[in-house]
């Protein structure tokens, strides 16, 4: 059931209908609608998929309590621990272990020891590691007293399989989310109006610009090499304005539903188009991981290598985005994906840029400073580059897509691709406009500067017809498959 | 809440009257240029060509697969190739068609197989284009339900009217345009063209739709009652693309000669990757010629 579909549209009109008009200002009641709403809407993807995410939930709201209740630290650190390796379990089966086998299989081969090993038929439940992130922090964050554990299972529950989040993020913390739903809601105009808004906005990238650029992607990916280097480029630059506009897109529609129930989800990017260095980039793209990693392995590992000094930076960084790359697939160019990454953060940390704030220089025109936007520019390049190895089926794809795009003939006017690449490349630079113009915002259309209401609405109403007309209906958003 | 439902009505309100204006503006200049306006030549041809003349109905693979200048030269009958689109769907193509067919008249459907596991009264975009862009008039040709399931396409298809691609700058392919056809309604606009690199279609699912089988038999007593037959042939899918979908296509060869006047078998069709040009069932200029020589070897062979 994807936001932009008309399945999706019935089921939030009836939740939102008995959620205001039935069970108005009835916290509990409302709480049991969500909880069941969540589960019909995870089910609805496949049935077979929901009992793995009660059982996790219940384990993980017994192993809470459990952990808050004894005075004993080692059994706290046992709870907490069974809680870990239940989750890293969980998701290493089902994601993780084919992958493991056919690698370790490879390897085998290579040395010419012959393997029989099988890979297993396993169905990868969906979302599963974004709900696992936000299990895992629940015990740590108990653990470390940074939360109390909530006795009210059907809150625990609509925190962990709140349906806006549960696909694709954003990873609440629990003592961000699980307070705001133990507390009372009442309708909230202002904030319900400016969730409609996050929507439109969200669907607007989604299906205008992610969805245009796919069409154009995939079809310079599935024959790369027999493209010029300059339809090569445009195919790179156009995947990583999809990735971001179909993964923020999402993350914006998904705020905004959460607005319009009364809640207030995690920001999840923040124009990473407009940073200077690559570490900047970070602070602003899938905010809510990148932070949960800072908490739980950058933070640690950094305090365990702290000996080393720089290196001991370094080190961390690295197993860090090793597994910013695993989590996102079991497959090596994601792994790859990761560590260039990490590889970028190593100048960075060695000429001590990374622990200075990052600030935009504008001049008159509001445009950046030549300096800045050189560094932008550069940052936007190796951006580019990292999605090459993140969109292609393998390491070796990768490097080859990378070889062509800098080989002769490098110009030539793109042949056969589709009508919208017109549409996408127009659009993508529409995007990147209005975000720099809206960059101080939440959200880009979160404040307009036109102060008649019926302007407004008529501004609204340019955005639904660009999204009829120019909308493609494309398929599941990318970030459901991680 | 009162006030959100308000704004939610009063923002509905300016979307109706964008689509409503849009509704009623003239057809834009790019919709103008469509292939689908070749409909209007293709009509002209139906009803001034003189008999003997042979009518080719179906999708895309027929115009961009004949070369009717060599049916002409070797049958001396006079070909009307009348194909556009397969979104249009059959009831359609055989509705408008059937006026014009005249004593003497031979008609060939060489159907891409994917009619025959689809809806019979097909309704799609370029159908409502059909209607409301080319001819009014065409609206008399479609039924209730065709009606009822167009209406969807209406908000796309009125803000389109304010979409500026459509007015400055827009850019067609030139084998997709009005101006693509020959005096036989052939595509030849691509025939200079190089190939195109294409990929195989995905195997087919479901299984024939018996309101299709209906639909040609319907079709078929009327052309035989205005003096006309009717002969059914098989489409030139690329190679891989026919692998793909073999068992569907057999049982499609099964129910066609179980019950129509039938040319040549689907394995005389098939085409390899260098005669396409730029979709599985879409041929270059040697294919063109191709297929048509093998259409018209099968049509000798039955008229024997």
């Amino acid at each position: 059931m994807l936001f932009n579909s008309l399945p999706f549209f019935i089921f939030f009109v009836v939740v939102f209908f008995l959620y205001y008009f039935v069970f108005k200002e009835k916290t509990k009641s409302q709480n049991v609608l969500l909880l069941v709403a969540n589960y019909f809407f995870y089910a609805w993807v496949d049935w077979r998929l929901l009992p793995l995410l009660i059982v996790s939930t219940l384990i993980f709201y017994g192993l809470g309590i459990a952990i808050f209740n004894t005075n004993n630290e080692k059994r706290k650190s046992l709870f907490c621990t069974l809680g870990v390796v239940f989750g890293l379990g969980v998701l290493g089966y089902f994601k993780y272990v084919n992958f493991f086998i056919t690698s370790l299989s490879d390897l085998f081969e290579s040395l010419g020891l012959h393997t029989n090993w099988h890979t297993f038929k396993i169905l990868v439940p969906i979302g599963i590691s974004f709900y696992t992130f936000r299990l895992l922090s629940y015990v740590l964050d108990i653990h470390r007293e940074e939360c109390e554990p909530t006795r009210n299972f059907v809150a625990f529950a609509t925190y962990v399989a709140f349906f806006p989040c549960i696909l694709s993020g954003p990873i609440d913390r629990p003592n961000k989310l699980i307070p705001q739903i133990e507390t009372k809601r009442i309708f909230n105009y202002s904030l319900a109006t400016d969730g409609l808004r996050q929507i439109l906005w969200g669907l607007f990238k989604k299906m205008v610009i992610a969805d245009n650029c796919a069409g154009v992607v995939d079809r310079i990916w599935e024959n790369y090499t027999d493209h010029s280097g300059s339809t090569l480029a445009l195919g790179a630059i156009l995947c990583s304005i999809q990735v971001y506009a179909d993964f923020s897109g999402y993350t914006d529609m998904a705020i905004g539903i959460g607005k319009l129930l009364g809640f207030r989800l995690t920001k999840n990017f923040n124009y990473p188009f407009f940073s200077k260095n690559i570490a900047d980039y970070w602070k602003k793209w899938h905010i809510s991981l990148t932070s949960w990693l800072t908490d739980y392995v950058f933070t640690p590992l950094n305090f365990t290598f702290r000996k080393l000094k720089k290196w001991g930076v370094i080190l961390a960084v690295l197993v860090n985005f090793t597994l910013v790359g695993l989590w996102h697939g079991a497959n090596w160019n994601f792994v790859a994906f990761g560590v260039f990454h990490g590889l970028l953060y190593i100048p960075l940390i060695l000429s001590g840029v990374l622990s200075k704030e990052v600030k935009i220089e504008t001049g008159k025109w509001g445009l950046p400073q030549l300096k800045d936007f050189c560094q932008m520019l550069l940052t936007f390049f190796l951006v580019v580059i990292g999605g090459i190895i993140f969109k292609s089926g393998s390491i070796a794809e990768a490097w080859h897509f990378v070889a062509r795009l800098f080989s002769f003939p490098f110009f030539s006017i793109p042949v056969g691709l589709p009508r919208v690449t017109l549409y996408a490349s127009v659009f993508s630079v529409v995007l990147i406009i209005v975000e720099w113009i809206g960059r101080h915002n939440d959200y880009t259309l979160e404040r307009i500067p036109i102060k008649s209401g019926l302007l407004r609405l008529v501004l609204y109403a340019i955005i639904v017809g660009t999204i009829i007309v120019y909308g493609n209906k494309g398929g599941a958003f990318i970030y459901f498959q991680f | 809440m009162h006030k959100f439902i308000l704004k939610i009505a009063q923002f509905f309100l300016v979307c109706f009257c964008f689509i409503a204006i849009g509704f009623f503006l003239p057809p834009t200049p790019r919709a103008k240029t469509s292939l689908l306006f070749g409909e209007v030549r293709k009509d002209s041809l139906l009803k001034n060509v003189k008999t003997p003349r042979v009518i080719f109905v179906g999708d895309s693979n027929v115009s961009f697969g004949l070369n009717g200048q060599i049916i002409k030269d070797s049958l001396g009958i006079y070909p009307i190739n009348t194909t556009i689109h397969f979104s249009i769907g059959l009831q359609y193509m055989f509705k408008h068609t059937l006026p014009y067919i005249k004593s003497g008249d031979v008609v060939i459907l060489p159907l891409i197989y994917g009619f025959y596991l689809d809806t019979y009264d097909k309704t799609s975009e370029e159908l409502f284009r059909m209607v409301m862009d080319v001819d009014k008039n065409n609206l008399k040709y479609l039924n209730k339900e065709q009606i009822l399931h167009l209406i969807p396409y209406i908000p796309k298809y009125a803000l389109t009217k304010f979409d500026p691609f459509e007015y400055v700058g827009f850019i067609n392919n030139k084998w997709y345009e009005v101006t693509s056809f020959n005096e036989f309604g052939d595509v030849t606009a691509h025939w200079n063209e190089g190939n195109q690199y294409v990929a195989p279609m995905p195997p087919m699912s479901g299984s024939i739709n018996p309101a299709v089988i209906n639909g040609i038999k319907e079709f078929e007593q009327e052309v035989v009652k205005k003096g006309g037959s009717v002969f059914l042939s098989y489409p030139c899918p690329q190679d891989a693309t026919f692998r793909n979908s073999v068992d569907i296509i057999n049982a499609i060869q099964q129910a066609l000669e179980a019950n129509f006047n039938v040319l040549g078998t689907p394995q005389r069709y098939i085409m390899p990757d260098s005669l396409l040009f730029n979709a599985p069932y879409h041929l270059n200029k040697k294919g063109a010629d191709r297929r048509t020589k093998l259409l018209i070897e099968d049509w000798k062979l039955v008229k024997r």
